[in-house]
C-alpha cells in the first residue's frame, strides 16, 4: 500500500517552516564558520589576491511569495538564519555573488564580492545581503537596496560584478549594472553599463528575418497590432553564461545568445532561436559539463544550444512532460519540474553523441487530497473551476542544484580531520532542492 | 634456667611422681597396665606439670631425669592403655618443650624419635594399618603435638649447629614411617578436626623447618601428593576447610621445595624449528636441566617427567575445590597456583594448564589480579600457555552455552572473560566468540521460536496512540531488566555475556570486529543480525568504558593545545558508532514492514538500547543525530509491544537525560520537525498507524503551530484516504488525528471565546425582525431621532445588504448612460466596500485553517458512508467538533451544513442507536449554528423519514398499548432521548418557522419520556408540550408518596404521574 507511484524518488528530507508558497530557492556557499584559519590565501601566485583556498559548505536558502527568506543547513535541516518579510513582495531571485565553479570543478572565489547575496522580489527592488563575516560566521544582513523593474516574472543574473535585469521602465529591454560599488569605495554610486538593450531593434537592424512572424496573418488585417505576435515582448529569463556571453529568453519564445563586451560597451548577437514560438520561454539553464545550453516552455520539448558551436542548429528534445518550468543540468543529468506537479529525472543514454536521448529514470510527485476546502460560499464546494482545479496538484516552483564540486578536487585531509562528521556528509553530497507552492522544500542529496 | 623455679615446680609435682614411681617401680607383674590408679598417677603428674610449668619456662635436667624415669619404667611394659600413654606422650611433650628443646643429645634424640613414632603410630606395617587405627584420637593428637615438638626441638640443634637428625642415613627409615604416620591421621581421621590440623602443622614443621631440603623431600613426594590430594579431593566426607587450608599450604609448599626451577637448575629453550614443535613431547623438550650434583641426586631428567606427570593427574583433582563455599579455601588455592606459577613453571610445565583454568575458574568468585604475569620469568611462555588455554575453552564455549547448567555456562564465560584479560585478546579469539555466539545463540532462539507459537497480538491501534498520548508526561521505565533473550538464556547467564564482550572491547580497539560484523551480514538472518548487534553494542560499551576516563583529560589537553595554535585533538566519537547506528536504524526499519514476532520485538530491542547507549555515549553530540536516530526511538514508543516500548522509553529517556534535562516532552517538541520529517516518508508508503500515533502526539504537546508546518503531511493522509479508503483501520487512524487537530485548531483560536455566542450568529429568523438582536437596537429603531437610513448601513444586517447592493445595481443599470466617469467610479468602491462586507471574514480562525478544516470535514462527510460503524462514530465524534469552529464563520457554515444535512439526517434514521446518538449530537449543532437557515430541511426531514423513526413507531406503539412508563431494550431508551433533544432544540431554535402542526406532532412523538424540566426547553412551544403532556399523562400528582402509589401510576425520571380522568 503505498500512494508513491512506481519509479518514484522520494526527497531525503523536507524543510518545513515557510507557511507561503515558495518561490524561489538557492544555494549558497559559506565557508566553514569559526575556522577562520581555514580560508587561507591559496599558494599559486598567479591570481594572488583573488583566489582563496576555502572549504565551502552548501546552505540553501528559500524565500516564499511573501518576501520571507530562510536559510537553512543541511546538515541539521534547521534555520539557521531567517528575515521575516524581507521584500514586501513574492521573491523572484537568489543569486550568491562572488564565487563561480570553473572547470576543473574548484571555486573561482573573487574576494571583493564573496559574501554578498542578492534577492529580487517583485517589489521592484534589489537588496543585498552580507551572508556572512570574515569570521564566517552567519549574518544575512542586509546592506543595499536599489529599484528594479518587477513587473514582469523575469529573473536578474548576476555574474562577476555585472548584473543584468529588466529595464527599469521596459520590460521588453534590459539593463546591465556594474556593482562594484559593493566594494570600492570611490565607486559610490550603481552604474548603468549598458541602458535599455532592444534585441529586437538590433535584430532589425541586422535586417534579420523573422519567418516565424509572417505566418501570423498580415500587418493590414490587424493594424492596431493587437493581437501580432512580432515582437519578442517581455523578457522570461536572463543566464549569464560566462562574463561575455548572456541568454535571454523572451515572451515570444526566442532564445537569444549575445555576446557581451562591457569595455567596449557592444553587444553582438550569436544566436537567435524561435524554436519556442509563439510559447513564452519559461527555464534556461547551462550545463557546463558539455557547455550547452537548455530552455523550455509549456510544450514538451526542450530545446538545447550547443554553445560550443553557435552555428549549429539548437536540438528539439521531446520530453514526456509539459510546462516545464524549471531545468537542472549538469553533467548527463536532466531535471525538470513542471506546473502540472511533477519533477522528472533523466539521464543521458548517449552520452557523448551529438544527439542526445534522455531516458526518464525517476519522477516525484506530491501527493494531495482530491477534496478541498473551499472559501467560497457561492456554488457547491466541489464546484469544477478552474481555481480548484489548479489546487489538485502542489506547483513545484523553484528548482536549484548543488554539485559538490570540493569533492572533485578532494578536500585536504588535514581539514577533513577537524570537520565535523556531518558537516563532512554534506560537503560530500550533491544537492537538487525543490520549492513547492505548499510552503515545503524537499531536497534530494542522493542525485 | 632458674633453681627457684625448679624448687618450686618440684614442690608442685613431687607428690604425684611419687605416686607415680611407686607404680611404676613395682616389679612387671605386679603392674596393672590397665588400672585406674596407673592412669590417675600420669594424670595427676601431667596434670601438675602442666599448671605448674609456664611453656617457656626451661627446667634443669636433674627435675627432667627425675619425672622421666617412672615414665621411662612405664614405656618398657606392654600393652599400656591407650589413655595412659596419651598421658606419657603430654608429658613427654611437656619435657621437650621445657627441657630438651634448648638442648638434646643426638643419643637421647635418637631414642626418642622412635619412641615417640611408635607409641603414636604404631610399628610400620605399609600393609596393615589396623594398629594405627586401633588407637585413639587423643592419644593420636598428644603424639603429633609431641612429634612436632620434638621436631622443633631438632631445629634448635640443627640452628646450634650441633647435629642435623635426618643428614644421617640411618635415621630416615625412620623418617618414612613418622611421615607416613602422620599422613594417615591426616586423611583418616576426617572426624578429627584438632588431629588433622596438627598432623598438617607438624608435617609442615618437619619439610619446611626442619628438612627443607628439596633433595630429600623428593623421596617421599609421591606419597605425600596423593595422600595430599585425597585429602583435598574426597567428595564423600566432607573436609574442614581450615585443613583444606593447611593441605593446600603443605602441598604448595612441598612442590615448590622439591620442583623448584632454579633449585633443579631449569633452563627453557625456545622451540627453534617446526619439527621441534611437533615431537610429541614437546613440554620436555625445550627444558635443559642442570647435571647432577651432591644436592641433586635424585631429581633427575627422568624423574621429572616421571613424577611431574603425577603431580599433573594429583592437581587436575583440585578442581572440585574451587567453588568451595569458603573463600579461605579458593584463597589458598588461588595462592597455590599463583606460587606454582610463580617457582615450577618450567619443571610442573605439564600442570601449568590445570593451574591456569584452576585460576581461570577462581576468577569467577575472586578477584584474580594479573600481577602474577607481570612477576613471572618467562611472560611469553607463560602467555603461550595461557592463550592455548584460552583457545581450549573458547572452543568449548560452544558446547557449553547449550549447557542446561547455569553456573557451568557462567563459569566458561568467566574464565574466557579472565584469560583475556590476561592480555590474551586478540582479533581471531574474538571473532570465534562472536561467531560462536551468533551460531548458538541463533540456533537456541530458532529452536525456542519452533516450540512456542507467536504470542504477539496486534492490539487496537487506536487505544495505543490513546495509551502513548495520555502516558507522554508521566512514563516511568519498567524496572524489570531490559535484558533481550530471556528466552532462551538466563540472565545471569545474559549478563555475564555481555559482561565478556565488553571486557573484551576493553582490551583491544574492536573498530575492525564491529565493521567486519556489522559489514558482512547479506546471508544473515534477523535473529543473527541483531545477535550481532547485540555483540557490537556490548563491545562497544567496553571501549567506551576504557576512553571515558581519558575523555576529560583530552579536552584539557585541547584547551591548552588550542591556546597555543597547535593542532587541538578533540576526543572523538569512534567511527564505527555511527557504523553502528546506521545499521541500527536500518534494522529497525526493515523490522517495521515486518510481521510481527519474538524476533521482531528482540532484535528491536536491542537495536533501540544501542541507540541508548549510542546516545549516552555521545552525551550532546548525540543531538547532531536526532535528525536521523529520533525517529526510530519515538516509533517505538508507540510499538504494540510492551517490551519493545520498555526498552524505547529506555533510550528516549537515556537521549532526553542527555540533551533535554530528562523532559521527554522537550525532546519531542524540540524536534517535531525531525519526526514530522520522518512521518511524511512513512506516510507515503502507507505504514500509517504508528505514524499516525507520532503525529498526533505532537500536534498534543506542540500545538496547532506545528500543524501549520505539516500540513504537506495533512495533505498525504488526505491522499491517502483518497486511494485507501476501504481500510478502516487507516481511516480510523487519520479522524482520530484530525479530532486531535481540531481541538488544537479550537485551543489555539477559541480559547478565549470559550462559550460561542450563538445568538451572534443567528439572526436570520423572519420572526427576529429586521435584523435586530437585542432590546438596545429595538429601542434604537423606535427611536425617531435615530431612525435613518445611515444607521442602518452602518450596522447592515446581512439581508438588509443584500438588498442594499442590489439596488445600487440596479440604479446602476438604469442610469448607467447618465452616470459620470467620477460617479461609476465611486459606486463601485461603494459595492466593493460592500461586497467586502458580506466577505468580510470576522472568524478567529484564519481562512487557511478554516479551509483545512473543510477538507477534513469534507473526508468525513464522504467516509460516513463507510461500513465500519467504529469510523463512522469516530467521523461524528470529529464532525461535531468541527461544526463549532465553522460556525465562527456563519456565513460559510451554511454551505458546509447544506452539505452535510442529507448525510447526517441519513444517520439518524440508521439502525445501530450508537450511530443515531452520535448524528444527533452532530445535528443538534448544526440545527442550535445555523438556525432559520434549516428550517425547511428539519420540517421535510421530519415529515419525510423521522417521524417515521423506528424508535418513535415502537414507543407510539407501547404507549398506545399502556400507559404504564415506556422501558426501552438497551441503548434504545438512551438514544430516544436524544431523538427527542434532537425535536427539542429544533423547536427552540427554529422556533415559529416551524408550523404548530408540525410541533405538536412532534411533541407528542417524543412525549412518553419527556419530564418537567425539559418542557421548558421547548422555547416557544413549551405551552403545546404541556397541553400534549397533560392529555396523556395527566397533571402530576402533588404530594403523591409511596404507600399512596398505585400500580398503574407511572414514574418518569423520578416524578409520579397518575392518570386523572380529564373534564371535558
Amino acid at each position: 500500500m503505498s500512494i508513491v507511484q512506481e519509479n518514484s524518488r522520494y526527497p531525503i528530507f523536507t524543510l518545513r517552516k515557510h507557511t507561503h508558497a515558495i518561490t524561489a530557492t538557492e544555494f549558497v556557499k559559506i565557508p566553514i564558520s569559526t575556522t577562520s584559519r581555514l580560508i587561507t590565501p591559496s599558494t599559486s601566485t598567479s591570481n594572488s589576491s583573488n583566489s582563496l583556498q576555502t572549504t565551502c559548505k552548501p546552505y540553501v536558502i528559500t524565500a516564499d511569495e511573501k518576501g520571507n527568506i530562510k536559510l537553512w543547513d543541511l546538515k541539521t535541516h534547521r534555520v539557521v538564519k531567517e528575515i521575516d518579510q524581507a521584500h514586501e513582495g513574492s521573491i523572484l531571485s537568489i543569486r550568491q555573488l562572488g564565487i563561480t565553479t570553473n572547470t576543473e570543478g574548484t571555486y573561482n572565489i573573487n574576494s571583493t564580492l564573496f559574501g554578498f547575496v542578492l534577492t529580487h522580489s517583485r517589489d521592484h527592488t534589489i537588496k543585498f545581503w552580507k551572508l556572512f563575516d570574515d569570521q564566517g560566521l552567519i549574518l544575512l544582513k542586509e546592506v543595499y537596496e536599489m529599484p528594479v523593474n518587477a513587473l514582469n516574472f523575469s529573473n536578474v543574473d548576476v555574474m562577476d560584478n555585472f548584473l543584468v535585469s529588466a529595464n527599469t521602465s521596459d520590460s521588453n529591454k534590459f539593463d546591465i549594472y556594474d556593482l562594484k560599488f559593493l566594494y570600492v569605495e570611490s565607486a559610490k554610486h550603481l552604474t548603468r553599463e549598458f541602458e535599455a538593450v532592444d534585441l529586437f531593434k538590433q535584430c532589425q537592424q541586422n535586417k534579420y528575418k523573422f519567418t516565424e512572424f509572417n505566418i501570423r496573418g498580415k500587418e493590414e488585417d490587424d493594424p492596431e497590432n493587437v493581437n501580432r505576435v512580432d515582437k519578442f515582448g517581455i523578457i522570461m529569463k536572463f543566464l549569464w553564461i560566462t562574463k561575455e556571453i548572456l541568454a535571454v529568453g523572451y515572451e515570444s519564445g526566442h532564445t537569444l545568445i549575445v555576446k557581451v563586451d562591457i569595455k567596449a560597451k557592444k553587444m553582438t548577437i550569436q544566436q537567435i532561436s524561435a524554436h519556442h514560438f509563439p510559447n513564452p520561454i519559461l527555464s534556461i539553464s547551462y550545463n557546463k559539463d558539455n557547455n550547452t545550453l537548455l530552455t523550455s516552455s509549456i510544450r514538451s520539448k526542450i530545446i538545447q544550444h550547443d554553445l560550443s558551436n553557435l552555428q549549429s542548429e539548437p536540438q528539439i528534445l521531446k520530453i514526456n512532460l509539459t510546462k516545464i518550468s524549471n531545468i537542472v543540468t549538469y553533467t548527463d543529468k536532466l531535471i525538470l519540474s513542471s506546473w502540472t506537479g511533477y519533477i522528472k529525472f533523466f539521464q543521458n543514454s548517449r552520452q557523448g553523441s551529438e544527439t542526445p536521448s534522455y531516458q526518464e529514470i525517476a519522477q516525484f510527485k506530491k501527493p494531495k487530497g482530491l477534496l478541498v476546502g473551499n472559501l467560497n460560499i457561492i456554488g457547491n464546494n466541489q464546484s469544477n473551476d478552474i481555481e480548484s482545479q489548479k489546487q489538485y496538484t502542489v506547483k513545484p516552483n523553484s528548482l536549484a542544484v548543488f554539485i559538490g564540486d570540493d569533492l572533485k578536487k578532494g578536500i585536504d585531509p588535514q581539514y577533513q580531520r577537524r570537520l565535523d562528521r556531518r558537516d563532512l556528509m554534506v560537503l560530500q553530497k550533491n544537492f537538487l532542492s525543490v520549492g513547492f507552492d505548499d510552503g515545503t522544500v524537499m531536497v534530494y542529496d542522493d542525485i | 634456667m632458674s633453681i627457684d623455679n625448679d624448687k618450686r615446680i618440684f614442690a608442685i609435682i613431687r607428690p604425684s611422681c611419687v605416686t607415680l614411681s611407686q607404680i611404676a617401680l613395682a616389679p612387671q607383674e605386679q603392674i596393672n597396665t590397665q588400672s585406674l590408679e596407673l592412669i590417675n598417677a600420669l594424670k595427676d603428674v601431667f596434670q601438675n606439670l602442666d599448671s605448674s610449668i609456664n611453656p617457656h619456662d626451661i627446667i634443669s635436667s636433674n627435675l627432667t631425669d627425675y619425672i622421666f624415669v617412672p615414665l621411662s619404667y612405664l614405656l618398657k611394659l606392654p600393652d599400656l592403655s591407650d589413655t595412659s600413654i596419651t598421658y606419657i606422650l603430654k608429658i613427654i611433650t611437656i619435657l621437650i618443650r621445657n627441657s630438651w628443646s634448648a638442648n638434646l643429645p643426638y643419643a637421647l634424640a635418637r631414642q626418642l624419635f622412635p619412641l615417640i613414632t611408635y607409641l603414636t603410630g604404631g610399628s610400620p606395617n605399609p600393609k596393615d594399618d589396623t594398629e594405627i587405627k586401633g588407637k585413639s584420637d587423643e592419644l593420636k593428637l598428644s603424639g603429633a603435638t609431641a612429634l612436632q615438638q620434638f621436631f622443633n626441638s631438632l631445629v634448635n640443634q640443627k640452628n646450634k649447629k650441633e647435629y642435623d637428625f635426618f643428614s644421617n642415613v640411618e635415621n630416615l627409615p625412620a623418617l618414612g614411617h613418622v611421615v607416613t604416620v602422620l599422613l594417615n591421621f591426616t586423611e583418616k581421621s576426617p572426624s578429627c578436626v584438632e588431629l588433622q590440623a596438627q598432623s598438617l602443622s607438624t608435617l609442615s614443621t618437619l619439610y619446611f623447618d626442619l628438612i627443607n631440603d628439596g633433595e630429600v623431600l623428593s623421596y617421599i613426594l609421591p606419597g605425600n601428593v596423593s595422600t595430599l590430594t585425597k585429602v583435598l579431593a574426597s567428595r564423600g566426607q566432607r573436609t574442614h576447610y581450615t585443613v583444606l587450608v593447611q593441605t593446600i599450604d603443605l602441598l604448595g609448599k612441598l612442590l615448590l621445595l622439591v620442583y623448584n626451577d632454579e633449585d633443579l637448575g631449569i633452563t627453557y629453550q625456545d622451540i627453534q624449528t617446526i619439527q621441534e614443535a611437533l615431537q610429541e613431547d614437546q613440554e620436555f623438550d625445550h627444558i635443559q636441566l642442570k647435571d647432577a650434583s651432591f644436592q641433586k641426586v635424585h631429581r633427575t631428567r627422568s624423574w621429572l617427567r616421571g613424577t611431574s606427570t603425577q603431580v599433573k593427574m594429583a592437581l587436575g583433582n583440585l578442581v572440585v575445590l574451587q567453588d568451595h563455599a569458603k573463600w579461605e579455601v579458593k584463597e589458598s588455592l588461588l595462592k597455590f597456583c599463583e606460587s606454582v606459577l610463580g617457582e615450577c613453571l618450567y619443571s610442573l610445565g605439564t600442570s601449568i594448564p590445570v593451574m591456569v583454568k584452576l585460576m581461570a575458574n577462581l576468577s569467577n568468585s575472586l578477584p584474580v589480579s594479573g600481577t602474577f604475569i607481570k612477576t613471572c620469568k618467562n611472560k611469553d611462555y607463560l602467555q603461550e600457555i595461557l592463550s592455548s588455554e584460552l583457545n581450549n575453552f573458547v572452543d568449548g564455549f560452544s558446547a557449553t552455552i547449550q549447557s542446561p547448567n547455569q553456573d557451568k555456562i557462567n563459569m566458561n564465560i568467566n574464565s574466557i572473560q579472565f584469560l583475556c584479560e590476561l592480555g590474551n585478546t586478540n582479533e581471531v579469539v574474538i571473532s570465534k566468540l562472536v561467531e560462536t555466539t551468533i551460531i548458538e545463540l541463533n540456533d537456541m532462539l530458532v529452536k525456542k521460536s519452533k516450540q512456542s507459537a507467536n504470542l504477539i497480538s496486534e492490539s487496537d491501534t487506536i487505544t495505543d496512540l490513546m495509551v502513548v498520548m495520555k502516558d507522554m508526561n508521566h512514563l516511568s521505565l519498567n524496572p524489570k531488566a531490559l535484558s533481550t533473550y530471556d528466552n532462551v538464556l538466563d540472565a545471569s547467564v545474559q549478563l555475564k555475556l555481555a559482561r565478556m564482550f565488553q571486557s573484551l572491547g576493553e582490551q583491544i580497539d574492536p573498530s575492525n570486529i564491529i565493521n567486519s560484523i556489522l559489514i558482512d551480514d547479506i546471508d544473515k538472518t534477523l535473529n543473527e543480525r541483531g545477535i550481532s548487534l547485540w555483540i557490537v553494542n556490548n563491545l562497544m560499551q567496553g571501549y567506551t568504558t576504557k576512553l571515558q576516563p581519558d575523555l576529560l583529560f583530552d579536552e584539557f589537553l585541547d584547551f591548552q593545545e588550542d591556546s597555543n595554535g597547535t593542532q587541538a585533538l578533540a576526543h572523538e566519537t569512534p567511527e564505527f558508532t555511527f557504523v553502528i547506528l546506521d545499521y541500527c536504524k536500518s534494522l529497525i526499519e526493515e523490522i517495521s514492514g515486518l510481521e510481527a514476532s519474538k524476533s521482531t520485538e528482540q532484535v528491536s530491542c536491542i537495536a533501540l538500547d544501542t541507540i541508548g547507549v549510542v546516545a549516552n555515549l555521545m552525551k550532546t553530540e548525540f543531538e547532531m543525530e536526532l535528525v536521523d536516530y529520533l525517529y526510530p526511538v519515538i516509533d517505538s514508543l508507540a510499538s504494540h509491544s510492551e517490551v519493545i516500548r520498555n526498552h524505547a522509553l529506555n533510550s528516549a529517556l537515556i537521549i532526553s537525560d542527555n540533551l533535554y534535562g530528562g523532559s521527554l516532552n522537550q525532546l519531542v517538541v524540540q524536534n517535531t520537525d525531525y519526526l514530522i520529517d520522518a512521518i511524511s516518508v512513512r506516510l507515503s508508503n502507507a505504514l500509517t498507524s504508528r505514524s499516525t500515533a507520532i503525529l498526533a502526539v505532537c500536534t498534543k504537546l506542540v500545538g496547532y503551530q506545528v500543524v501549520q508546518n505539516f500540513k504537506d503531511v495533512i495533505e498525504i493522509t488526505f491522499s491517502l484516504l483518497d486511494y485507501y479508503h476501504g481500510y478502516e483501520d487507516l481511516c480510523l487512524d487519520f479522524f482520530v488525528l484530525f479530532e486531535i487537530i481540531i481541538d488544537e485548531v479550537k485551543r489555539e483560536y477559541l480559547s478565549d471565546a470559550s462559550k460561542l455566542k450563538i445568538e451572534d450568529f443567528n439572526s436570520q429568523s423572519s420572526f427576529n425582525p429586521w435584523g435586530m438582536k437585542n432590546i438596545d437596537q429595538l429601542i434604537n429603531l423606535l427611536d425617531k431621532s435615530q431612525r435613518d437610513i445611515d444607521i442602518v448601513l452602518e450596522k447592515p444586517g446581512y439581508e438588509e445588504t443584500i438588498n442594499r447592493v442590489q439596488e445600487l445595481d440596479s440604479d446602476d443599470e438604469e442610469e448607467e448612460e447618465v452616470l459620470t466617469a467620477e460617479q461609476n467610479q465611486a459606486d463601485q468602491e461603494d459595492s466593493k466596500e460592500l461586497e467586502d462586507e458580506i466577505t468580510k471574514w470576522v472568524s478567529p480562525i484564519p481562512q487557511e485553517t478554516y479551509k483545512l478544516l473543510q477538507q477534513m470535514a469534507a473526508y468525513g462527510e464522504r467516509l460516513l458512508t463507510h461500513p465500519s460503524v467504529k469510523l463512522e462514530l469516530q467521523i461524528l465524534r470529529t464532525m461535531k467538533k468541527v461544526i463549532v469552529l465553522f460556525a465562527t464563520q456563519p456565513r460559510n457554515l451554511l454551505p458546509i451544513v447544506a452539505n452535510l444535512w442529507p448525510i447526517i439526517t441519513n444517520l439518524i434514521v440508521n439502525e445501530d442507536p450508537k450511530i443515531v446518538m452520535a448524528a444527533c449530537d452532530v445535528l443538534i449543532l448544526i440545527i442550535e449554528h445555523s438556525g432559520s437557515f434549516i428550517s425547511q430541511r428539519f420540517v421535510q426531514f421530519w415529515r419525510s423519514s423521522m417521524k417515521g423513526h423506528h424508535l418513535f413507531q415502537t414507543t407510539s406503539k407501547l404507549s398506545s398499548l399502556s400507559t404504564k412508563q415506556i422501558n426501552l431494550p438497551g441503548l434504545n431508551l438512551k438514544c430516544f432521548q436524544k431523538l427527542s433533544a434532537v425535536i427539542r432544540v429544533a423547536l427552540k431554535v427554529l422556533g415559529k418557522s416551524i408550523p404548530d402542526i408540525t410541533a405538536s406532532e412532534m411533541i407528542e412523538t417524543c412525549s412518553p419520556l419527556i419530564n418537567d424540566e425539559e418542557i421548558d426547553s421547548f422555547g416557544d412551544f413549551s405551552d403545546i408540550a404541556w397541553m400534549v403532556k397533560f392529555e396523556k399523562y395527566g397533571a402530576p400528582a402533588v404530594g403523591l408518596n409511596e404507600v399512596d402509589m398505585k400500580k398503574e401510576d407511572v414514574v418518569i425520571n423520578g416524578i409520579s404521574y397518575r392518570f386523572v380522568e380529564l373534564v371535558k
